[in-house]
């Protein structure tokens, strides 16, 4: 007698129930994606800071002639290498010009020279890394030996030969922190690819017949796209210490115009007479740096994996 | 892996002449130069060749060891690279053990002590260390331990061969300023591995059969936490040998980085092609044995 | 044998769930264990109390969820870091009482007089270290033998879990053992000190079905040649069937049934065990068709008070919702934590 076979008891309580109220407590609220990093991100206090920091920070740079309290460029060579006073509340400089004003002024050049590093990086790297996950084959292979030499090369060394065929100056040098940051772009966005090449709603896009660019648009750049406001941020604090490396070098930004680099290059040859001259531009490198880091640390734990709920 | 990347490399090298804005062997020569001195140039180059040609010349005298003559002193750039490698490669090497030695307690203590105040503060200190530019750093503990405090010199090398002690003081200060991101990218990989490895089933099986806690975690924890940290241990090295070049010159160490500086300025070709492709191939060389170490780590990775 | 049977006919020989604790190897009286959330220490097991005795097989049945896993940690002084013992409870062995002990006292009871065996063969040895290298630095670190004795007696216990040529395979990594033949490996580890208690967690659901069985043989084979009390914790009535003496159901942190297998099988006296006997696939549920049990356990931040089982309990009625419930003797060796349990009439597998 197969189970199928028996009779049904009639008084079985088992058959037919479904719990009383409260037996299935599964929630069922779904939360936007946006809502949900909104949400995490919020709570991550330090990242939070970071950002508000560094929009402060682009506000200055962007304001600065309003904001600083003296013209950056005015000499007064009675004044030279003057410790913080009233008048000038981060001292003077060799030549007497005013710290706190240069560094407002610096923070213009800082930020756009990463800025423009990062955009020639990310300019350089979305694309290849896209076609390599994409088509994946002797193209990948090829994208991806590149890739791999490219950063075989010691990252600061690449930069200064560049700068160095190229000429010194501060272009150069974000053009050569550009190529070498483009790796880092190419690797992460074949990877971020190849993570959604396979997934139903990319199979489903490319089997109705749309073209292949319209396909990287609109299905694959935006699922890459988290990991890569990740690294940009990252990037971006690299990029400045980078800028800061090779302007202390005299491979950047050229008098008279000074980035936080260059101000703490030519501040170590007063180091004994005037240590705050290479403190305070020191600061705000890694202020601002750290606040770059920060952000990107927090950024990543605030999009983290998404848990896929069960294909449908 | 290690030969086509290395080839691959040679190409990159030898193309920056390419990228020379202009006729090169103007450029190379500098505003002043006669046309005799221009074409002393283009012919010690061989710019007037095909560029595969060039190539050809430049790949297989580099094979032999011969990286070509400076533009400018005709010195032997292989000759330069020689006697200036030591001071780099002691200052990478002190690097080194100065990261390890802080990263190793920190990673450790605040994997195992996870949200305590030690944890906050080797997390919150490598932050720091991320940010902090070398040239700052440098600059910092110059004031304090050299200038302030008079207890270690600021500039200036001494040959191992010739005085230890005295070599390894010149290195104290510069290996820490090089050695700072390195340790503080090294803490956080091993905080983030060992804190992994620790959540691991077979951690908990060595708890389970009673191996004393200091035995799970610096045995079977470390060991497990390893492979990770020294995959970030080898891209280190190639920031140092690259970040070397800051240090050299904020220190006065007479290092590779001041022959690439000096090129650079001087717009010497074959010097920075030479201490590119050199330094390069060393990073290499140190994948390939960090590649080697894996086996060792990871019996699955051997097996393969 | 009829559907319920308050009057089973009393066994002297087996009572001792309540009375003869002393017999037992591990006993377990009033254990909770709670957990740090950010809603503050919730209660993840609560007053759960048992004992095994030497050459016994005691099986802890529930859901996930339900606590099972966590009361075996606990025992072990394993909790991971946010949980930790309540008070008032005791978890000795031998006699000796564990939850007092200092962390020291405790590694050096762990892996030598009491052992455990866990649910993933796969990812519980260390990838890093020699099968072998593994089980001698347990021996070593319990004895004191030369590292050629710990050796040789990796290889013996090798043998003993029935690993062909063990002799030889103490030299493998865990990488290069099958699934059921990693969890004889973790088995003969967890024996290589002859403990007088082994606590296995789901030892066999991450195996293959004919391997289960072999795992299972073997446990209980080792179990009787080695005289060791053995705790096995499962979801899975099959293998209780096949392997335990007597059982423990666990649902959402408390101890629901306690009893010997037949009685418990035969004649359930809590509509869970009920419930979980009919969901059992290969079960012959008398008169009925397979019925699973609807809904969910619920979280531990949901207990409340009254019978936990009742929203999911065709039994249930509004007493049940009211008020603690005690887990009460309804025959000799034989408890059930329900107000029904003498009214209503529960169908068992014989």
């Amino acid at each position: 007698m197969t189970e199928l076979d028996r009779p049904i008891a009639r008084e079985d309580p088992w058959i037919g129930f479904t719990g009383w109220e409260g037996a299935s407590a599964v929630s069922d609220t779904v939360e936007t994606p946006f809502r949900r990093f909104r949400r995490r991100f919020l709570r991550q206090r330090p990242a939070v800071v970071a950002l508000v920091f560094l929009v402060g920070l682009v506000l200055v740079a962007v304001f600065a002639p309003v904001v600083a309290p003296h013209d950056p460029l005015v000499q007064d060579l009675r004044n030279t290498l003057q410790g913080p006073s009233s008048e000038h509340w981060l001292g003077t400089d060799e030549l007497g010009r005013d710290v706190l004003s240069r560094m407002i002024f610096g923070s213009r050049v800082s930020l756009l020279a990463a800025a423009q590093a990062v955009v020639l990086a990310l300019a350089l790297g979305v694309l290849p890394g896209l076609v390599a996950g994409y088509f994946g084959g002797l193209v990948d292979t090829a994208i991806s030996r590149l890739t791999d030499t490219l950063m075989s090369f010691p990252p600061l060394l690449l930069a200064i030969a560049i700068v160095g065929v190229f000429g010194p100056n501060l272009r150069n040098a974000m053009i050569a922190v550009g190529i070498i940051f483009a790796p880092r772009f190419i690797r992460l966005t074949r990877a971020s690819v190849l993570a959604v090449k396979e997934e139903t709603f990319v199979e489903a896009s490319r089997s109705i017949g749309t073209p292949t660019m319209r396909v990287l648009r609109t299905r694959i750049l935006p699922n890459a796209l988290s990991p890569l406001v990740v690294q940009t941020s990252l990037s971006l604090g690299f990029a400045m210490l980078a800028e800061a490396g090779l302007s202390f070098l005299g491979l950047g930004v050229q008098p008279p115009d000074a980035s936080w680099g260059a101000m703490v290059g030519r501040a170590y040859r007063f180091l004994n007479q005037s240590p705050t001259l290479v403190i305070f531009p020191g600061v705000a490198i890694v202020l601002a740096v750290l606040a770059f880091n920060v952000l990107g640390d927090g950024l990543r734990d605030s999009v983290g994996r998404e848990i896929r709920r069960g294909a449908s | 892996m290690t030969v086509p990347i290395l080839v691959l490399a040679s190409f990159l090298v030898f193309g920056l002449v390419l990228l020379v804005p202009g006729d090169p062997a103007i450029t190379l020569a500098g505003d002043n130069a006669t046309e005799e001195q221009i074409q002393v140039i283009r012919d010690r180059l061989g710019l007037d060749d095909p560029i595969h040609v060039q190539y050809g010349r430049w790949a297989s005298a580099a094979v032999q060891g011969d990286l070509g003559d400076s533009l400018f002193s005709g010195r032997s750039v292989t000759k330069s690279i020689g006697e200036r490698l030591p001071v780099t490669v002691s200052l990478a090497a002190v690097s080194v053990l100065i990261a390890l030695m802080i990263a190793i307690p920190a990673g450790l203590l605040s994997a195992t002590r996870r949200g305590t105040w030690l944890d906050t503060t080797a997390t919150v200190g490598a932050s720091l260390g991320l940010a902090m530019p070398s040239f700052w750093l440098g600059a910092v503990l110059a004031l304090i331990f050299a200038l302030s405090l008079g207890w270690l010199p600021a500039t200036g090398y001494v040959p191992l061969t010739e005085n230890p002690f005295e070599w390894f003081r010149h290195l104290v200060l510069p290996g820490l300023t090089l050695g700072t991101s390195a340790a503080a990218e090294t803490t956080r990989q091993l905080r983030a591995s060992l804190g992994d490895v620790l959540q691991q089933d077979y951690v908990r099986t060595a708890r389970a059969v009673g191996l004393r806690s200091r035995v799970v975690v610096l045995k079977h924890g470390m060991k497990n936490a390893a492979m990770p940290v020294v995959t970030v241990l080898g891209f280190q090295v190639a920031f140092l040998l690259g970040g070397s070049v800051i240090v050299e010159q904020l220190f006065a160490l007479p290092g590779l980085g001041g022959l690439a500086i000096r090129a650079v300025l001087d717009r010497d070709l074959p010097v920075i092609q030479g201490v590119v492709l050199f330094t390069t191939a060393l990073v290499v060389s140190i994948n390939l044995l960090v590649d080697l170490m894996y086996g060792w780590l990871n019996p699955k990775v051997r097996a393969a | 044998m009829s559907a319920s049977s308050p009057e089973a006919a009393p066994d002297a020989a087996t009572d001792h769930i309540l009375g003869h604790a002393l017999e037992n190897v591990l006993d377990v009286r009033g254990l909770t264990v709670e957990f740090a959330t950010e809603a503050g220490w919730i209660t993840v097991v609560e007053d759960v109390s048992f004992g095994v005795r030497r050459g016994e097989t005691l099986a802890i049945v529930g859901e996930s969820g339900s606590g099972k896993s966590v009361t075996s940690l606990a025992c072990m002084g394993l909790l991971p870091p946010a949980g930790r013992v309540g008070p008032g409870g005791s978890v000795s062995l031998n006699g000796v009482e564990l939850l007092s002990q200092r962390r020291r006292t405790l590694e050096d009871i762990r892996g030598d007089r009491i052992a455990m065996i866990f649910q993933e063969p796969m990812t519980s040895l260390d990838p890093a270290f020699r099968v072998g290298d593994q089980i001698a630095e347990v021996v070593r670190r319990h004895r004191r033998v030369s590292r050629r004795a710990a050796r040789a007696r990796a290889a013996e216990v090798l043998d003993l879990v029935g690993i062909p040529r063990a002799r030889e395979r103490v030299r493998d990594y865990p990488h290069e053992f099958s699934g059921g033949m990693r969890q004889r490996v973790m088995i003969a580890m967890a024996l290589s000190c002859e403990p007088d208690v082994v606590i296995a967690d789901e030892p066999t659901t991450a195996l293959d079905v004919t391997i289960q069985a072999q795992v299972l043989d073997l446990l209980r084979s080792l179990r009787d040649e080695l005289g060791m009390g053995l705790v096995v914790i499962t979801h899975d009535l099959g293998v209780v069937a096949d392997i335990a003496d007597r059982v423990m159901v666990m649902y959402a942190g408390q101890a629901v049934e306690t009893g010997l297998v037949d009685d418990l099988f035969g004649a359930p006296r809590h509509p869970y065990t009920e419930g979980l006997l009919r969901s059992m696939p290969t079960a012959e549920v008398r008169g009925t068709r397979l019925a699973s049990i609807p809904g969910q356990p619920p979280p531990p931040s949901r207990f409340g008070d009254g019978c936990r089982f009742a929203p999911r309990c065709p039994y249930a009625i509004d007493e049940c919702r009211s008020g603690a419930l005690v887990l009460r003797r309804v025959a000799n060796d034989h408890e059930a934590r329900c107000v029904r349990t003498d009214e209503i009439v529960l169908g068992g597998v014989s």
